[in-house]
């Protein structure tokens, strides 16, 4: 508040640089270009043709979504396991909404317009389920999300029986595709930074994960903020539903394994503290990039599957990890 | 830490059956017998005849071992994420080490004995799990983040060792573990599987219990601060615990490889979930340092009958994740509401 004050100086492009490395996600930036740098020398380059990059791009918005609603969560000090059960749910429910195979649980197939809507409504569902759990009967958010997680999936396998879902309506395809699903994904960490940076309900997040005692001290419904945030968390994970299922035109239960591992991972390479109260939204966004630049490198060079998950397991420890270290060290 | 100043008792037979039965034990025993009581009534008796019984036993003892392990890191307040990885990277290593199948065997040109094999394969484990120690105790990283890293790479040191593929054929005495039987005059034996979980169990018990290691376990969980200040080393306290977990881990999934005598990536999925509701169901608290052994084996029994009679019934595998998660989220649910609250 103290920059009020100050006369503003004229921004030069001498100026607005140095501004821009003194923000916190700075390093984060450069390490994003390094990256891309490096697996781009690595594979002849064949990671930064247009055609791949528009793919890393598709994926991480994916990605990108789920992070965002996990990033309330840790700053709440708490976390949320069951992202890939919600959103298998939300996917397979949307895809037998809007088949026209004998699989459709309506008896006629839905317009995306109807099922779009459903989808997010079962996301949120489960989130209050998990807010329900979490905030109200003060179960811990690892094991009542771990719990839920279960639940998602074994639903998620009742709608259809576990057989994956095709021949979804061609009007579909746009949410999960090229313009769509980027804009989807950059709208929605818009909003989010928004709400962290500028309301008063993003600063009883922060203030709620801080320091829960003197947040409540200080007059705000702790439970109340972790229960809307497991409701954001949950309508972000029908999204991602909605966004897979819409990018393969199928829904199939398995697509989205591995979703919390890789949101977890975004959001704490995005410069969070998994003790909560600290991290913002642009570094959320770089790190749903960072860990789909790696993992697409990782798949075109044919690392296999070996390598892919020593090389993301990796990155999730030393991020944490150097966050840590860098913290100790300054204080 | 006032029971220092007490002289020491005599530990007799007695005392240890008395301290083992507490009641919360005692609860538990029922639960199993009304589960097991429940299951007979739905097949018909079919879930307690004894070649069934056996089989509850052998099927559930990969993870009523993982979970004694896991209780040693819940009982230090922390978690751990990886038995699932751990189990298969190691298995992976024991595997390709001892089959028959020379093109799988990657690193010997001849199938190599189990009396190499296999503390090869311990060895490993013991190393994945000093890798989450140590990030954990020395880098302080939380235990939640550090063991799901160490998950995947144990996990990928799997995948880049099997390369995707199922191995199979290993050296005929590998199957003593999981399909062998001892005491054969009694019952047609007793099945290994059943016994090296309960020889764990036997010996965790004493140490968690009747040792001042397992003190110092039981104050880590319970105050850290408190526990450095009275001489426990925190640290050390905390690299042992996950070792032990994925020691446990590992000796877990080599019951299972060796009753299966194959492995496929797909071998230990949910490892880590049973682990730990096998451990919460028996009383583990999760806010650490509460919690004994002998509950946690009646924990991994009552999964195991609780499976093992989704099995008998002909669930699909996701009805048994759901009674799975919807158990754990309840074993949790009625710990907080004990302690009132958090």
């Amino acid at each position: 508040m103290a920059e009020v004050i100050e006369r503003p100086k004229p921004l030069t492009v001498r100026e607005a640089a140095r501004r821009v490395l003194a923000h916190e996600n700075a390093m984060l930036g450069v390490a994003l270009v390094a990256l891309i740098a490096i697996l781009a020398g690595v594979s002849r380059g064949r990671t930064v043709i247009p055609g791949n990059m528009a793919d890393v791009l598709l994926q991480s918005s994916i990605r990108g979504v789920t992070a965002v609603g996990q990033a309330f969560i840790i700053l709440t000090a708490n976390i949320d396991l069951s992202v890939s059960g919600v959103g298998a749910l939300s996917m397979m429910l949307g895809a037998a909404m809007m088949t026209t195979e004998w699989k459709n649980i309506l008896g006629y197939p839905a317009s995306p317009f109807m099922a779009i809507p459903a989808m997010l409504a079962a996301g949120l569902a489960w989130g209050l389920l998990n807010g329900l759990l979490v905030a109200r009967l003060n179960i811990p958010s690892l094991i009542a999300t771990f719990g839920v997680w279960q639940i998602g999936y074994a639903a998620a396998y009742y709608v259809t029986e576990g057989k994956a879902v095709m021949e979804l309506p061609e009007s579909f395809r746009m949410y999960g595709d090229l313009p769509g699903a980027p804009i989807i994904f950059f709208t929605v960490a818009g909003v989010a930074y928004f709400v962290l940076t500028y309301t008063g309900f993003g600063r009883r997040v922060y203030a709620a994960g801080g320091n829960s005692v003197s947040a409540y001290l200080s007059g705000i419904n702790v439970g109340r903020v972790q229960f809307i945030t497991f409701a954001i968390s949950g309508i972000l994970a029908g999204l991602a539903g909605v966004l897979m299922c819409s990018r393969g035109m199928a829904g199939s239960i398995e697509g989205l394994r591995g979703l919390e591992l890789d949101s977890i991972a975004a959001v704490a390479i995005g410069g969070f503290s998994l003790f909560g109260g600290r991290g913002n939204m642009i570094g959320v966004i770089l790190g749903a990039i960072i860990i789909g630049v790696a993992n697409n490198a990782l798949s075109v060079m044919h690392m296999g599957h070996g390598g892919k998950y020593i090389v993301k397991g990796a990155i999730i420890v030393s991020a944490v990890g150097a966050d840590i270290l860098r913290r100790r060290r300054r204080r | 830490m006032a029971e220092v100043v007490e002289r020491r008792e005599r530990v007799t037979f007695r005392e240890v059956a008395r301290r083992a039965m507490r009641y919360e034990n005692a609860t538990l025993g029922i639960i199993l017998a009304a589960i097991m009581a429940g299951f007979a009534g739905a097949t018909g008796g079919k879930t307690i005849r004894i070649d069934n019984l056996k089989m509850v036993l052998v099927r559930g003892s990969t993870m009523g071992i993982a979970g004694i392990g896991q209780a040693f890191t819940i009982l230090t307040a922390g978690i751990d994420l990886s038995p699932a990885g751990v189990a298969f990277g190691t298995s992976a290593i024991g595997a390709s080490m001892m089959t028959t199948q020379m093109w799988q065997n990657k690193f010997f040109s001849y199938p190599v004995p189990i009396y190499v094999g296999i503390p090869l394969m311990m060895l490993f484990g013991v190393g994945f799990g000093a890798i989450s120690g140590l990030l954990i105790s020395r880098i302080g990283i939380p235990p939640l983040i550090a063991t799901l890293g160490v998950w995947q790479i144990a996990y990928g040191t799997g995948f880049l060792v099997t390369g995707g593929f199922t191995i199979t054929r290993m050296v005929k005495p590998l199957t003593f573990f999981g399909q062998g039987f001892l005491f054969t005059q009694f019952f047609r034996g007793f099945p290994v599987a059943g016994i090296v979980w309960i020889v764990v169990g036997i010996i965790v018990y004493f140490v968690v219990h009747h040792t001042s290691y397992g003190r110092a376990v039981f104050a880590t969980g319970g105050n850290p601060v408190m526990a450095w200040l009275s001489g426990v080393n925190v640290k050390n306290t905390q690299l042992s615990v996950y070792i032990i977990s994925a020691f446990l881990a590992t000796l877990g999934g080599l019951v299972r490889l060796s009753r299966v005598m194959s492995l496929s990536e797909s071998s230990y999925i949910g490892l880590e979930l049973q682990s730990i509701a096998s451990a919460v169901v028996g009383g583990t608290s999760l806010a650490g340092g509460k919690g004994n052994i002998l509950g946690v084996v009646i924990g991994g029994l009552i999964i195991s009958v609780i499976l093992n009679g989704l099995t008998v019934l002909n669930a699909d595998p996701f009805t048994e994740s759901m009674v799975l998660g919807l158990l754990i989220v309840a074993a949790v649910g009625i710990d907080f509401w004990r302690r009132g609250g958090r």
